[in-house]
């Protein structure tokens, strides 16, 4: 099955998964922050039926993507790089159109310099690692994307830490209907009309 | 007539010049184009198709704008015509107010005492004065993080009888 075929959606509790666990994620993620250079960390998880959930270190960052409906178009969580393995940064992974918006919410408004992200396996599901500095110049930039694999392991090692307090939510697809309405008559009755 | 690419930029840009004093009666647009292209460094003569909303200036001319004209870039670049500029950097009273009186009660049996509680209420703040949304949707996401508060502690108690 090729699986970039498959839609990614955002999964009907994202936005309440991002601040139901606010308190225990900042108490996981301050425990890594700084560590590398990283001043925020984000992690994306899609399960095989293409749901996205965040889990973050500064949810106000995906809050504002859900919000304005500008997840959909931030290449981090576009098929063709959640299904592969290279890391790339942000400003490569932004597309024309959505640029300014995309940079303004990531990064204008929490004063992030620059930021990483890079795909994964993570048992059932595909994992997207996101690390955001606040000082960064080109050398910090080379060094970061040659430590990738340091970074994925301080990812990798939050998000264990995450699944053994916070249930994450079932792999069933959840479907959304919209209620659908229809008038039953029950006391008509069609009679057989008999000629004269 | 309005038909540039960028227009609802060049609205809010000119609006907000016009409020502030930036002014010359003998430009078109009534605005002062040597100020503009003061405060982002730029050619006047971009700074005329800004004004026509031909051109949008890219990410940092906003933050510099931003910064002159004292608002918020976010503002210039998306925020509804209409509706005033929000000043920079400030969290509403009202929600303050909120998040310490509906979550210190839950941090009076707390192991970490005042300095967790502190440091709850500053990060907090701090989330909910970038998030750009609805003051309904605000007071939905104060009440979902203050939740949290009881689970980790519930987590926290379960992990040290434990131990």
């Amino acid at each position: 099955m090729d699986v970039t075929a498959v839609p990614i959606t955002l999964h009907p509790l994202a936005e309440e998964y991002l601040f139901k666990h606010y308190q225990v994620l900042r108490r996981i993620f301050s425990d890594v922050l700084g560590h590398l250079e990283t001043d925020y960390i984000s992690i994306a998880l899609i399960d095989q039926y293409g749901q996205l959930i965040f889990l973050s270190s500064k949810p106000s960052i995906e809050q504002n993507l859900i919000d304005k409906k500008l997840w959909s178009l931030d290449g981090s969580y576009h098929p063709d790089f959640i299904y592969q393995d290279q890391p790339n940064t942000w400003i490569n992974l932004n597309c024309i159109e959505s640029k300014n918006s995309l940079y303004h919410y990531k990064q204008g408004i929490t004063g992030l310099r620059a930021g990483f992200s890079m795909a994964t396996n993570f048992g059932e599901y595909r994992a997207v690692f996101s690390f955001g500095l606040k000082h960064c110049n080109q050398k910090v930039h080379e060094e970061m994307l040659s430590k990738h694999q340091a970074l994925l392991a301080m990812g990798k090692f939050c998000l264990q830490e995450i699944i053994k307090v916070i249930p994450l939510p079932n792999q069933q697809k959840i479907y959304k209907f919209k209620p659908h309405l229809e008038l039953v008559i029950n006391n008509q009755v069609n009679y057989e009309k008999t000629p004269t | 007539m309005d038909t540039g690419h960028y227009q609802s930029f060049a609205n809010r840009l000119i609006d907000l010049m016009k409020a502030q004093g930036f002014t010359a009666s003998r430009s078109p647009n009534g605005i002062c184009i040597k100020t503009l292209a003061g405060f982002v460094g730029a050619s006047e003569q971009i700074c005329r198709r800004y004004i026509r909303g031909d051109a949008l200036p890219d990410y940092e001319k906003v933050k510099q704008l931003a910064a002159h004209l004292k608002t918020n870039p976010g503002w210039l670049l998306f925020g509804e015509e209409g509706y005033p500029a929000p000043s920079k950097n400030v969290i509403d009273e009202a929600l303050l107010h909120y998040i310490l009186k509906q979550s210190h009660h839950l941090y009076r049996n707390s192991q970490g005492g005042n300095d967790d509680y502190a440091e709850f209420v500053l990060g907090l703040v701090r989330d909910v004065r970038e998030i750009d949304t609805s003051k309904e949707n605000l007071l939905k996401i104060i009440d979902l993080a203050i939740g949290s508060i009881s689970s980790y502690e519930g987590t926290r108690n379960k992990q040290s009888l434990a131990v």
